[in-house]
């Protein structure tokens, strides 16, 4: 009996010892870590302040024509292509505007495999010939994607950026939008390598392309308008938002 | 009479051992990962439009709701400095603070319309949280529209044990950097209290 009480007697001693001991330690060691952390979490802003830019790379000689372009398609969005692609939108069936999109990325498959090739993107250049091959037969003529490859979004313009271009200057095309230099290029090329280029009647070939970009605005109608309504500048907007998504599509 | 004494030296080790894991738990429960804290917001946010659908709520009400969340979840000091960049220093102590505060209710306003059209339209699934060190990550959502599907990243610090975010990626562009961009430009040529106007003029509309 009394070794028990005993034994009950020193645990409880040694709970209440290191209950005391545990919970100030800790309490010692907390304002302490708190001020080292300030420094170090100016020492985080600072890093992540740096990580951002703070000049446009890009120089805009041509702002004023750019500033009207740039104005027209703003235009041209809220009057032509938002109408349209609304209505559009109404009449079409979803899985239509989908399969469509499928049968336009299809049909430029040939252009990106060959930039994949010219940037030594072999890996996404099989895959796109996969894809090519299988969803132009199973596919039936591109409308499905049975072959579920995800487009590479590889062209010209980033083929060049890999080569060593630089962007060269801003530039607003009218109805096409933003580009710079560099990418017009590109895109001019890549232009040739499109089977609807060969197309004789301009008038056909010039509808198909404003029927590609209908459906395709079609899919989002309000894209434009969203990104709008966040703008306190709505053409640096524009000019950053397209330098940045091309940075990053360089870069994969 | 042996094993008395190792029971001596046994109990109180247990006990210690068990203490200090009592100890342990509340520290780790104060820094939570950063997208579950992500997560836990939108739930929320969500539950507060559904409740407020239900009972008829005129919608400012439920944006005074919604506004004490995204407080939780965005640095709204640290984003506006990051927006003004190497202007914030050319602004006077008055200014910083108006700065912070229209620009926080403007990114505010057009983040609770998203959210708002998303929960009436769109799925938005956690994608992958991608923790850079225990002070940086990157937390990956989808936003499933009709027809289309929007990578939203959020970039995320770890401030006084809890995740912010400091910085959100729509389709590869970095919000941060574009409003940083959008605002040099302006500051080029008019001063910072134009800027200020300007923003206050957006938040009237």
């Amino acid at each position: 009996m009394k070794t028990k009480y005993k034994l009950i007697n020193t645990a409880l001693f040694i709970f209440f010892i290191t209950s005391l001991f545990i919970p100030s330690y800790s309490y010692c060691s907390e304002p302490k870590k708190e001020k080292a952390d300030i420094s170090y979490e100016e020492g985080l802003f600072t890093e992540i302040n740096e990580n951002f830019a703070d000049t446009p790379k890009v120089s805009d000689p041509f702002i004023l024509i750019n500033k009207a372009f740039f104005y027209f398609n703003d235009k041209f969005y809220y009057y032509i292509l938002k109408p349209a692609a609304k209505g559009y939108d109404y009449i079409m069936p979803d899985p239509f505007q989908k399969s469509i999109d499928n049968f336009f990325n299809n049909i430029s498959a040939p252009i990106r495999l060959i930039n994949c090739l010219l940037q030594g993107k072999f890996q996404k250049g099989a895959d796109e010939f996969r894809g090519f091959v299988i969803n132009s037969s199973v596919g039936l003529f591109g409308f499905f994607n049975p072959a579920k490859i995800e487009a590479s979004e590889e062209d010209l313009g980033q083929t060049l950026a890999v080569y060593g271009v630089d962007n060269g200057f801003y530039l607003v095309l009218p109805f096409l939008g933003p580009t710079t230099a560099r990418d017009s290029i590109g895109a001019a090329a890549d232009y040739f390598l499109h089977p609807f280029s060969y197309i004789e009647d301009t008038e056909v070939a010039l509808g198909i392309r404003g029927f590609e970009r209908l459906n395709y605005t079609s899919l989002d109608s309000e894209k434009y308008e969203r990104l709008m309504r966040s703008a306190i500048d709505p053409y640096e907007l524009m000019k950053d938002g397209y330098l940045q998504i091309r940075a990053e599509k360089i870069k994969k | 009479m042996n094993l008395k004494k190792i029971l001596y030296i046994i109990f109180p080790l247990i006990l210690c051992f068990s203490l200090s894991i009592f100890a342990a738990q509340p520290i780790e429960k104060t820094s939570q990962e950063p997208l579950e804290k992500l997560k836990k917001v939108f739930d929320k946010g969500f539950e507060i439009i559904i409740i407020a659908s239900s009972s008829l709520d005129n919608n400012e009400s439920v944006r005074d709701r919604l506004w004490g969340i995204i407080n939780e979840l965005f640095d709204f000091n640290r984003i506006s400095m990051l927006a003004a960049g190497p202007n914030w220093k050319s602004f006077t102590e008055d200014e910083k603070k108006e700065f912070i505060e229209v620009f926080t209710e403007f990114l505010g306003n057009t983040y609770l319309d998203k959210i708002q059209e998303a929960y009436a339209n769109d799925k938005i699934e956690y994608f992958k949280q991608d923790i850079i060190n225990e002070k940086k990550a990157v937390v990956s959502t989808l936003v499933l529209k009709k027809n289309t599907t929007i990578p939203v990243d959020y970039a995320m610090i770890n401030v006084n044990k809890a995740w912010k975010v400091y910085d959100v990626k729509v389709e590869g562009v970095s919000l941060v950097q574009n409003y940083r961009n959008q605002f040099a430009n302006i500051l080029l040529n008019e001063p910072p209290k134009k800027l200020i106007q300007r923003i206050k003029k957006k938040n009237i509309k």
